[in-house]
Parts: structure tokens; C-alpha cells; sequence
């Protein structure tokens, strides 16, 4: 029978072969290339051969639905099909013509919430997405470098009146000009690294940067603009600047001056603007707040204004919390920890888990991007990029790996075939078919398959670094032998990964509250089995909480007395209670100069360390009944002892750990004149509403050196209320707590002050 | 009437049904880690086995389609019978797949096997179902519609042709159906053209089998 010869109504039959073809317009080449985000970035971008390309595709792929409708040829379509993904490969190669022309994008990551200005234009707010034409439309380069401040930071002393060449100064952040010159596009010119550029190079650039984050300047040396670029569609930079911010500590002491004076009480003007930072301000909040409970409180109190929670609040209102949170996330497609946001979630981890549980649950069911976290630290300070959905998913992802919620056990176990998102979810539970899960994936790990990783030994890697990932920060005590054994096979060696991961196992570990058994056997471990050097395991061990640290840490400070020191400075960066009666040993050794446990004399590495005030520092940071009482009779017993003693609160005060402030009274009964001059810096920085009583008492002193000290002080903490309360209002900025300083003017070859360029005029 | 077509149907068929049917179970029962929508290789066995019984319910030889002409039975209901087999026959593949996972039995295995799993991930094996029964379903309805236009506006295509064509037109169809199960999205855009295509894959080869012209 020949087509001809039976004429049947063919558009039945066209009709479903145009819909056999449909799916073809679903995959994943056409739904990238066809998007009409990637059509208006071309037209945006000028670039409109590809623009061509693509229409032209369009319209022969309709051509050919329709030639196929017409006629029924399923050869045409098969032919047209092929000459549509032809024209999809000439497609691509056009697009990555158009960048080698010129076509990039920038994009200024950081952290969320800073605002970026180039030759004081305002870019928008990070994470920022801008294209090179979209840039220079905006952004007109300058011809000569602008006049600017050095803007030194808290209490710094003016560093450089006179004229001194740029190179010659400190890089990093004691170099803070307030434009820094950068030009990312030339820069970057492929995918790599970025050209590197000496400072008057960049200078020609024309092109000078500043950022701006919760009102505070953010600076970095020219080395620190880093940035790489990725080849893609498009060859895009993803620049990091490294920024300081030399006005936040100000702006923290003032904000902290303004807590302690109201009691911790914060008011509703310190709660909004608290609750309101982009993350840089509650960080360095947060940081003090683990410290000091009030502090955290107070905190609490400002998240609860800004998210609107209240005692006893009903269900609707904890979905409206919620909604919160997630579009503030999503606003950012980023996730910094410790950040309002995480404090929101933390706090509706305690009043409405289930409202979490079934928020995560609707999301599962939407695609993720790969990146997970594998769990979490309980003292990490992270930062996650992703899409609006995946950051959202990362909040919940969070509150499930830290709480653990029963109901959503099962479906995590079904959802852990998707790999380590969800088996690190599952690894901690402590049910037996968890145990089994993580002790199976490990075993894989352990045992590959010889097969594939022979085929693909990078993939065996990529596997290996992934599960060492999962077994540092799972946290399950019936997994710990295992996962121990697990890191000693797996990071035993001293490659960079192997430390790292190694590190954090044992960090993730120290930052939990341990029982005194899991304790006992995690110092064994560090001491005994662990791969570190001597001086990381004590580093650890000076941290671990338990009775037994003070028996492992002597014990490796009687067999190797030059780490003594090394016990000294980690109790100085972590103090440790346990270890209160090791520091009395040292001192009192040290006191009477005889050997240490019978061994040796402490000694300092290095002449020009003190080492007795060192360790009258990590004396005064560790707040026990023991190490009181000694410190009080030391105090007692000489002016000499009060001098070292005020000398350690004093440097130790801007930590913020609340028992100094228990040092008022006794400070307060100093009659010395001396020793009093000797604490009125000490009473300056404790800056509580106590200690300028007792300064207000010494002001009217009838020693002369006594009054006067104590009035500045006195002024200064004055000065300090003015102006907290001036930020609160807004009516100063914290760069203003800056101290300011001379312009500076570009001479054709360097920065020099301005009143240095006009005498050599 | 109808019995004496689907005898002859089955005769052909079953023989290449029951195999792909036991690797479908086979798979299902001893798969190590949890089943889910978009397991490749769950979704290729049912999707081929559909693509089988297709072209052997609709491959009649001369002598076959003589006999199944002659009978007393309108175009109509000689297509609606053979097509209710084969669709039966794919149905029958996805409740064997639901049996497997409902009754327990996948579970038994699993635990034998020491499998940590089992049995908390029995419910939720289930989602396999949508994807089995789609691919199963849209890949019989593709090649049944295939066959069955080639013998209108084609003359004895040959065998390799044919195959070939089925092969790819299945893949152009099924292959980024696959993608978008996998990756989860366009759930409703998917349901809506399975069920469009079922639609007019049938009709029109119902179209096509009224107007087929018989050589015998």
C-alpha cells in the first residue's frame, strides 16, 4: 500500500508525533538557552548575534512543528531537529566569542548587606550582580585620584604625619584609606587569577571603591580586593573583598556602654538597630554574648522586637516569624552564622519545632542545589551562598541538624539514598538503623568499590574528603569509636585536608557539652592517639571541659616543660576552670623559683615575653572560687601585686568577661595614690555605671594626679554616653567614633598629607 | 469474541512480558538502597517492557491478520481489545511493583539482607509508583502509535527501520521526562502531558487501525 493510496485524515496523527517531539523543548539545553532571562541578558548585553542565533532556532523549530502538522513527515522533524541543535552548538560558540569580546560579569559576594559604592556611585547592596556594560554605564572613572582620610582605627595613634612612600607602609588593615582603587574587569581577564597590580598601577585605573556595612566604613589593602573568575556562559568574577571595619569596636563598646548603663535592659531604640544589623554588629555582639549572658539576653531581646515574638504567641504567629526569616534570607541568597536570622531560628527551634519540621518538609520536595552543609559546628562562624529556596532550606537544615526532631526521623532515612546532606541529618540520631546507615557508609568509604575506583580514582577521593566531612561534625556518641577510628585511618597523615578535617572533628567535639566519660575518653584520645603534633594537642586538651584535662595537661606539662608557656597563652585565648589549680602551681613554682612538678622552671620562649603577666591574665580570666581567693590574697599582699593585677584586668576589660567587673570593689578600696593612677585606665575600660561612681569618688580626690586622671577619665565615659546616645538616634555615624585625622592628596606618586603637598608647592 | 484475539495476543506476548516482568520484581526486591522516583534503571525496564508488548500485539503476520480480521468485531473493538491488553499487561508491571513494596515482601528481603533501611522506608518506596506507571504506560502508547503509523502512510517499513524509530522517538519523548522526574519539577506539566499524550497517542492510533488497509 502506498502513502497516496490511503488518504486518511492525517492530523491525528501529526498532532501526537508533535507531541512525542515536545519533551524536547523541556531539556536542559533548550530551557537554559531559551529562558527569557538569558534573551534580555543578551539584548542587554549587545550581544545580538547570539540573540539572532537563538531567535532564529525559535523560529525553525516552530517552522518545523508546523511543517510536520502540515505534512506529517516525521524525517523532517528527525532533520530539523538536528539542524536546531546545530545551530544551538553555533549558539554556544557565538556566546563565548561575545566574551572573549568583552562580555563579563561581576558579581561582589562578601558577606549579605554591604553597600558598595565605585567613584561614589551606589552599586546596590552584596550579594551584587552587575554586568560590565550595566557597570560602566553607571560608573565614569576619575582622571586623578580623589583627596582622602586615613582613617585610623579605635584609639590608634597617628602613624604617619609625614611623607612616606606607600609601599613602605604596613599592608592589611592599618592601611585604611577610604577609596581603594581596583579595576575588576581588566583585572580579570580569564579564568584564573587576577592580574596583580602594584598600587600606582591601580591608581591609573580610575576606578576607586568603598563599602559600607551596618554604617561602618569597610576597608582592604589592594591584595586583599581578591576575586576569581569561573567560565561558564559567561565569564563571570566572584569578588571577595576581605574588608575591615575599624569603626564596629567603637561602635560595639558605645552600644555595650549604653546596655550596661540601663542594667541590660535594652531599650527599644538599642533593640532596633541591633535587630536591624546586616550581621556585622550581632556578630561582634554575639561574640561577647557567649561570654556574658546578659549580653546574649539583651540580644534575645532585640531579635524578639525585630521578629515580632512574644510570650505565648499563637500559631499563626510563629508562620508569620517564619515568613520573616525567609524572606530576609532570600533577600540575601546568603546565610552568615551567626546572624539575626539564626538567632530567630534558634529561638523557634525552642517555642515551635513542629512548624519548622513541616516547613522542611514541603521543601524536600523541591529541587536543591548541592551544596549542604554536612552538619555543623556548634561554634562555627559560616557563610553560605546559594538561591533564595537553597538558603531558606539551609536555616531549616540547621534547626533539624541541631535538634534532631523524632517525627522526621523516617523520612530522613529515606531521604539519606540522596547522600551526605541527609545522611549527616540521619548519623544523629541515635536509633540502631542510624548507627547502621552511618556505619555502612562508612564501611563504603573504607572499603571502595575496587571497580569504580579504578575507573574514576578522583571520584574515591571526592568521596573520602565528603565523609570526612560528615564524621567530624556528627554528633553521636555510639558512633564516636568508629568515627574515631575513621579519622585516625583517613587523616593521619600531614597533608593540609587531613589537618583540616582533623581539627575540626576534634574542635566540633570540644564546643558540646560533654559528660565527664566522654570527656575522659576524648582527652585520652588527643593525648595518646590522635596525629597532631604536641603543641595542637594541647592546644586542645587546655580547652576540653572536664576533671580530667587538669590530669592530662600537667601530666604533658611535667614531661615537656618548654610547652608551659604554650599552656599559658591557650588559657589566655580559652580559659578553662578546670585547669584553675594547674595556673596556681605554675605561679606559685614560678614564685619561689623552684622547678615546676619537680622538673623545671617555666621559661618563655622568647626574652621579651612576660611571662608573669601572661599568667597573671589567664589567672584573672579564670573565674573560680580557687583562683579568687589566690588572686585576692595576692592583691592584698603588695602594691606591686595590685600594679601586675590591674594591669591584667585592664588588658583583658575589652573582652568583656562580666567577673572582671567583681574587681570594682576591691579597686575601690585603693588608697595608694599610685596604684590608683595605676587603675583609672582599668576603671576607663571596665566603663560600667560602678566604676564611674568609684571614678566620679577619686575625682574629687585630694591628690592632684588622682583627680585630674580620674576627671578625664570620668569625661571620656560622659563622652562615651553622649555619644551611644547620639547613635542610637542616628544623629552620628560610628566612623565618626573614629579618630580623624588630615587629608591626604595624591602628589603623582603617592599619598601624602595635604598640608605636606601645599608647603612643597 | 474478543477472548479468542487477546488468546492470540497473548501467545506472542507473554513470552517477552514475563522476563522483563521478573527483572522489574527482581529489581525491586533486591535494589540495596531505597526505591525513588527517577531510578533509572526502575523506570527503563518498564518503559522497554511497554515498548515489547506494543510491537508484538500490534505485529501481525499475514496469516495472524487474517485470522483476527475475519472475525466479527468492529475496527473499533478489535483496537479497544488489544489496546485494553497491552495497557492491562503495563498495568499489571506497576501493581506488581506496588504488591512487591506493600506486602512486605521487598521489606523481608531487605532485612535478610541486612539492609538498615528496612522497613522505615516502606511507605515512602511508594512514590515510585507515578514514574513506573508513566514510563510503562508512555512507552507502550509510543510504539503501539509508531507501529500503527507506519503501516498507514508507510509500505512495509523495514524491521530495522521501525525499530530504530521506536528506539529514538521513545528516547526524544522519555528521556527529558526522566530528567524533570529527577530533578523534581514541573510535576503538574508532566501529569498534564502524560495524560494528553495517552489521549491522542490512543485516538490517533485508533484513527490509524480504521483505516488500515489489509495485505492478507
Amino acid at each position: 500500500m502506498k502513502e497516496k493510496d490511503n488518504r486518511v485524515t492525517r492530523w491525528p496523527l501529526n498532532i501526537t508525533v508533535l507531541l512525542i517531539l515536545l519533551p524536547m523543548l523541556l531539556s536542559s539545553q533548550w530551557r537554559r538557552f531559551v529562558s527569557p532571562d538569558f534573551i534580555q541578558s543578551m539584548i542587554e548585553g549587545g550581544r545580538w548575534l547570539s540573540f539572532f542565533v537563538v531567535v532564529l532556532a525559535i523560529v525553525l523549530f516552530a517552522a518545523s512543528f508546523v511543517y510536520i502538522f502540515w505534512k506529517g513527515r516525521l524525517l523532517v522533524g528527525i532533520i530539523g531537529m538536528i539542524v536546531i541543535d546545530g545551530l544551538l552548538v553555533v549558539f554556544v560558540l557565538s556566546v563565548q566569542k561575545g566574551e572573549e569580546a568583552g562580555e563579563r560579569r561581576l558579581y561582589i559576594m562578601s558577606e549579605p548587606g554591604i553597600g558598595v559604592y565605585c567613584n561614589d556611585v551606589n552599586l546596590g547592596k552584596t550579594p551584587l550582580e552587575i554586568s560590565k556594560e550595566e557597570f560602566h554605564h553607571k560608573v565614569k572613572p576619575w582622571d586623578k585620584p580623589p583627596r582622602q582620610n586615613m582613617i585610623l582605627g579605635h584609639g590608634e595613634e597617628f602613624i604617619n604625619e609625614n611623607k612616606i612612600r606607600l609601599r613602605q607602609l604596613p599592608k592589611g588593615p592599618e592601611l585604611r584609606w577610604i577609596y581603594i582603587p581596583y579595576h575588576y574587569f581588566s583585572q580579570h581577564l580569564g579564568v584564573g587569577q587576577p592580574r596583580v597590580l602594584s598600587y600606582n598601577h591601580s591608581v591609573k585605573s580610575g576606578y576607586w571603591w568603598q563599602f559600607e556595612r551596618d554604617g561602618c566604613s569597610g576597608f582592604a589593602a589592594i591584595n586583599e580586593m581578591v576575586g576569581s573568575s569561573q567560565d561558564s556562559l559567561n565569564l563571570r568574577i566572584w569578588a571577595n573583598p576581605l574588608l575591615h571595619y575599624p569603626s564596629v569596636e567603637p561602635y560595639v563598646e558605645h552600644l555595650l556602654h549604653k546596655l550596661k548603663q540601663s542594667h541590660y535592659q535594652p531599650s527599644v531604640e538599642w533593640r532596633t538597630l541591633v535587630g536591624n544589623s546586616s550581621g556585622l554588629l550581632f556578630q561582634h555582639l554575639y561574640e561577647i554574648g557567649q561570654r556574658d549572658s546578659r549580653v546574649m539576653r539583651a540580644l534575645e531581646l532585640a531579635i524578639e522586637t525585630e521578629f515580632n515574638i512574644r510570650e505565648g504567641m499563637s500559631a499563626e504567629g510563629w508562620e508569620s516569624v517564619m515568613e520573616e526569616i525567609s524572606s530576609r534570607v532570600e533577600k540575601h541568597h546568603t546565610l552568615s552564622m551567626p546572624s539575626p536570622e539564626f538567632m530567630a531560628m534558634d529561638l523557634m527551634i525552642r517555642h515551635n519545632m513542629e512548624l519548622i519540621e513541616t516547613r522542611f518538609l514541603d521543601l524536600l520536595s523541591q529541587p536543591m542545589d548541592s551544596g549542604s552543609m554536612l552538619g555543623l559546628r556548634d561554634g562555627l562562624s559560616v557563610l553560605m551562598y546559594g538561591s533564595s529556596e537553597a538558603s531558606v532550606f539551609k536555616l531549616l537544615e540547621y534547626a533539624v541538624l541541631k535538634n534532631s526532631p523524632p517525627a522526621l526521623f523516617n523520612r530522613l532515612v529515606y531521604e539519606s539514598r540522596r547522600g551526605e546532606r541527609f545522611l549527616s541529618m540521619v548519623g544523629n540520631y541515635s536509633s540502631k538503623e542510624a548507627l547502621k546507615i552511618v556505619r555502612q557508609y562508612l564501611d563504603d568509604v573504607v572499603h571502595p568499590n575496587p571497580v569504580v575506583n579504578f575507573i574514576s580514582p578522583v571520584s574515591g577521593q571526592m568521596q573520602q574528603r565528603k565523609a570526612l566531612e560528615v564524621a567530624a561534625y556528627l554528633r553521636n556518641p555510639a558512633l564516636e569509636a568508629e568515627l574515631r577510628r575513621f579519622m585516625l585511618k583517613h587523616a593521619h597523615d600531614d597533608s593540609p585536608a587531613s589537618q583540616y578535617y582533623l581539627h575540626e572533628f576534634i574542635t566540633a567535639r570540644l564546643e558540646r557539652s560533654l559528660t565527664e566519660a566522654e570527656a575522659g575518653s576524648l582527652a585520652e584520645w588527643i593525648a595518646e592517639a590522635a596525629p597532631l603534633p604536641e603543641s595542637e594537642k594541647l592546644r586542645f586538651l587546655t580547652r576540653l571541659n572536664s576533671s580530667h584535662t587538669y590530669r592530662s595537661v600537667r601530666n604533658m606539662v611535667l614531661q615537656t616543660a618548654s610547652i608551659q608557656y604554650g599552656v599559658i597563652r591557650n588559657l589566655i585565648n580559652h580559659p578553662n576552670l578546670w585547669l584553675d589549680r594547674l595556673l596556681i602551681e605554675i605561679y606559685q613554682a614560678k614564685s619561689a623559683g623552684v622547678k615546676f612538678g619537680g622538673i623545671v622552671p617555666i621559661t618563655a620562649p622568647r626574652k621579651v615575653i612576660n611571662v608573669s603577666s601572661d599568667l597573671i591574665r589567664a589567672m584573672v580570666l579564670c573565674d573560680t572560687p580557687r583562683v579568687r581567693d589566690f588572686l585576692v590574697q595576692l592583691w592584698k599582699s603588695s602594691d606591686a601585686n595590685k600594679i601586675d593585677l590591674l594591669e591584667a584586668i585592664k588588658v583583658e576589660a575589652p573582652r568583656h568577661f562580666p567577673h572582671l567587673y567583681d574587681w570594682i570593689p576591691l579597686i575601690a578600696e585603693i588608697e595608694d595614690a599610685d596604684t590608683r593612677v595605676a587603675a583609672i585606665p582599668v576603671l576607663g575600660r571596665i566603663d560600667t555605671p560602678e566604676s564611674s561612681k568609684v571614678l566620679a569618688d577619686w575625682a574629687l580626690s585630694s591628690d592632684a594626679r588622682v583627680k585630674v586622671e580620674a576627671a578625664e577619665a570620668l569625661a571620656k565615659y560622659h563622652e562615651r554616653s553622649r555619644n551611644a546616645a547620639a547613635l542610637l538616634e542616628g544623629s552620628i555615624k560610628p566612623d565618626d567614633l573614629l579618630v580623624g585625622n588630615t587629608a591626604y592628596v595624591w602628589d603623582g606618586e603617592n599619598y601624602v598629607p595635604e598640608e605636606t603637598a601645599v608647603k612643597e608647592k | 469474541m474478543s477472548i479468542e484475539i487477546i488468546k492470540v495476543d497473548a501467545r506472542r506476548v507473554l513470552p517477552y512480558y514475563i522476563p522483563f516482568l521478573l527483572f522489574t520484581v527482581g529489581y525491586v526486591l533486591f535494589r540495596k538502597t531505597p526505591l525513588a522516583a527517577g531510578d533509572s534503571i526502575l523506570n527503563l525496564i518498564p518503559c522497554l517492557q511497554g515498548m515489547v508488548t506494543a510491537w508484538w500485539v500490534f505485529q501481525d503476520s499475514g496469516e495472524t491478520e487474517a485470522f483476527v480480521f475475519s472475525r466479527p468485531l468492529s475496527r473499533k473493538r478489535l483496537f479497544l481489545t488489544r489496546w485494553g491488553f497491552g495497557i492491562f499487561l503495563q498495568i499489571l508491571t506497576v501493581f506488581a511493583v506496588f504488591v512487591t513494596i506493600t506486602s512486605g515482601l521487598r521489606s523481608e528481603i531487605q532485612e535478610l539482607m541486612d539492609s538498615p533501611f528496612h522497613p522505615i522506608v516502606k511507605w515512602y518506596e511508594l512514590s515510585v509508583m507515578g514514574s513506573v506507571a508513566l514510563f510503562s504506560i508512555l512507552g507502550f502508547e509510543v510504539v503501539m502509535f509508531l507501529k500503527l503509523r507506519w503501516r498507514i502512510v508507510s509500505d512495509s517499513p523495514s524491521i530495522w527501520k521501525e525499530i530504530l524509530g521506536a528506539g529514538f522517538f521513545s528516547a526524544v519523548c522519555l528521556l527529558p521526562l526522566g530528567e524533570l522526574i529527577e530533578k523534581r519539577i514541573h510535576d503538574y506539566l508532566i501529569v498534564t502531558y502524560t495524560l494528553l499524550l495517552l489521549l491522542s497517542a490512543t485516538l490517533a492510533s485508533l484513527h490509524c487501525y480504521r483505516h488500515l488497509e489489509i495485505q492478507a
